[in-house]
């Protein structure tokens, strides 16, 4: 293998399947959040109400798109398909549900999460739900700087071009 | 640069089709919401969890943030007239009538964590009163440790008095 140390280290086999690791578990998450969302969105409603940060005119929008685009990229992120896009989209949305925790923390609310489950659930909110989301920023992070996507969709596309040319 | 650019472009068009199929999904069911909500949600219900869960706060910290909070005193009337706080409201705690919808109503205009509640030692009726609110929907609702007797120990200003 040719190329400097580092652009070696990036570009080690073995970030493929790290990558696919961290893809099937923080896609999971996301496949796992938008559940309750997509079932009942005016539950859903409720709990971006409850934060106290939306306009009430984009709240209904909010709860009808946000948990299809949980769905859909988390899809995507798991096939690794436009892996790097997907990872792009899943750290933004986890940089913005950490900005409103963040925002709820700072006025001192008590509410819970609403991340996987209704407001009736007991989640609340605390520094313990910003220290996980930061986690969860990590495998999306490593995503998107390492993994390519060879194990997955965008690696079966990227041989199959090659064995075509 | 335009690698960055690429995926931004591709994250953007993953959001916007997958937005476009929740709104599909959402005009089809029968259940859909009404894109834009035709009245406000009622954030303000009781939850089991949440209940009574106001937050003491040391006298002594309590100065820091005085211009910033809503002062509630829970104490009588007649100890309420003696002196209390600069500006405190005064709703006098009762363990066998809390609060009605006309004393809780306009002590949401402060806002989440912008109540601090003073009461006395003896019932602890601040943490009761404090406690009320809380469960009444106000969020971030704070109380004195300690009292009113904790306010004039930390040297707090006190108006009214005689």
């Amino acid at each position: 293998m040719s190329g400097s140390a580092p652009s070696r280290f990036r570009h080690h086999p073995l970030h493929g399947w790290l990558g696919l690791l961290a893809r099937l578990g923080l896609g999971g998450v996301f496949l796992g959040a938008c559940a309750y969302k997509i079932w009942d969105p005016h539950e859903f409603g409720l709990s971006i109400a409850t934060y106290e940060i939306m306009p009430l005119s984009l709240i209904n929008l909010m709860a009808v798109c946000l948990p299809w685009v949980e769905l859909i990229i988390g899809l995507t992120f798991i096939a690794g398909l436009w892996t790097r896009a997907s990872a792009l989209a899943i750290n933004g949305m986890l940089l913005m549900f950490i900005v409103a925790l963040f925002i709820a923390l700072s006025r001192d609310m008590q509410l819970s999460c609403g991340c996987f489950a209704s407001q009736e659930a007991a989640d609340e909110i605390g520094m313990h739900t910003v220290i996980r989301d930061f986690g969860m920023l990590l495998p999306g992070l490593y995503v998107m700087i390492f993994d390519d996507g060879r194990v997955g969709v965008d690696g079966w596309l990227r041989n199959r071009r090659a064995r075509a040319s | 640069m335009r690698v960055l650019l690429r995926w931004l472009g591709q994250a953007v068009l993953l959001t916007a089709v997958s937005s476009l199929l929740g709104l599909l999904v959402n005009a089809v069911r029968a259940d859909g919401l009404p894109l834009v909500a035709k009245r406000p949600y009622e954030i303000y219900t009781d939850c089991p969890e949440l209940i009574a869960q106001a937050k003491p706060m040391a006298a002594t910290d309590a100065a820091g943030i005085l211009g910033a909070v809503q002062v509630i005193d829970a104490r009588g009337i007649e100890a309420f007239a003696a002196g209390h706080a600069p500006g405190a409201i005064s709703v006098p705690y009762s363990a066998l009538a809390p609060p009605g919808k006309e004393q809780i109503e306009p002590l949401r205009a402060f806002g989440p964590g912008r109540i601090l509640v003073v009461g006395d030692t003896e019932l602890d009726s601040g943490q009761l009163l404090a406690a009320d609110l809380a469960t009444a929907g106000l969020t971030g609702v704070r109380y004195v440790d300690g009292g009113f007797p904790a306010w004039q120990e930390a040297g707090l200003p006190v108006e009214g008095a005689p």
